[in-house]
């Protein structure tokens, strides 16, 4: 039997998602978002915590779309990019939950950064990978209206 | 006027051509800077050029 693995799931308007837990900092209350111009799909900004510079992609409107509520907390997670895990902030609205679950491959035709399954009582969540994620063309999701 | 001691590398998430404006970022009093690449300006012939093809005035 394939023993639990450990994720943190956090609430994106009234949808939870999961990250495994060893990719995941710390919850973080509300902090200066600072913007400056720039390109890239998704980031919204960044943050400085403790000195250091964090950006914030905002995953909210590639998984619910522009309806998306307000998010009241950030996840700092890690993004591994070739050899370097950066920390990278997800705006989330609501309280995240630490759980031991065993998940199931992904079926159906889910979009690519589902990586896995995890039912909770008679909830299914989706497990993102975040790389793929956040190499998602936002225009598209947006288009789309996201997947809600 | 203020000295900028510590220029940070513009994140690797950002991947647009904010790459290419920014050397990096810079925190004063808390508040994040952006440092401009002077190179990412455009030269005296670059922006004759445009004013020529009616894209700037």
């Amino acid at each position: 039997m394939t023993a639990p693995k450990r994720f943190v799931l956090f609430p994106i308007g009234k949808k939870r998602f999961a990250l495994p837990a060893d990719e995941v900092a710390e919850l973080a209350k509300p902090d200066l978002l600072q913007v400056f111009p720039h390109t890239t799909s998704l980031m919204a900004g960044v943050l400085v915590r403790r000195g250091a510079i964090i950006p914030v992609c905002d995953i909210a409107q590639v998984l619910v779309g522009p309806s998306a509520p307000p998010r009241r907390f950030y996840l700092i997670a890690t993004q591994v990019a070739g050899r370097n895990r950066n920390l990278i902030a997800l705006p989330v609205s609501g309280e995240c939950e630490l759980s031991s679950i065993v998940p199931r491959p992904q079926t159906g035709r889910l979009p690519e950064y589902v990586e896995s399954l995890i039912t909770l009582d008679d909830e299914i969540i989706e497990v993102l990978s975040l790389s793929t994620l956040m190499s998602q063309d936002s225009t598209k999701s947006s288009a789309m209206g996201g997947r809600a | 006027m203020t000295d900028i001691s510590v220029v940070q590398p513009l994140p690797t998430a950002f991947r647009g051509l904010e790459r290419t404006w920014y050397r990096g970022l810079a925190i004063l009093d808390g508040v994040v800077v952006p440092v401009v690449n002077p190179a990412a300006f455009l030269s005296e012939n670059e922006a004759t050029d445009l004013r020529i093809k009616g894209v700037t005035r």
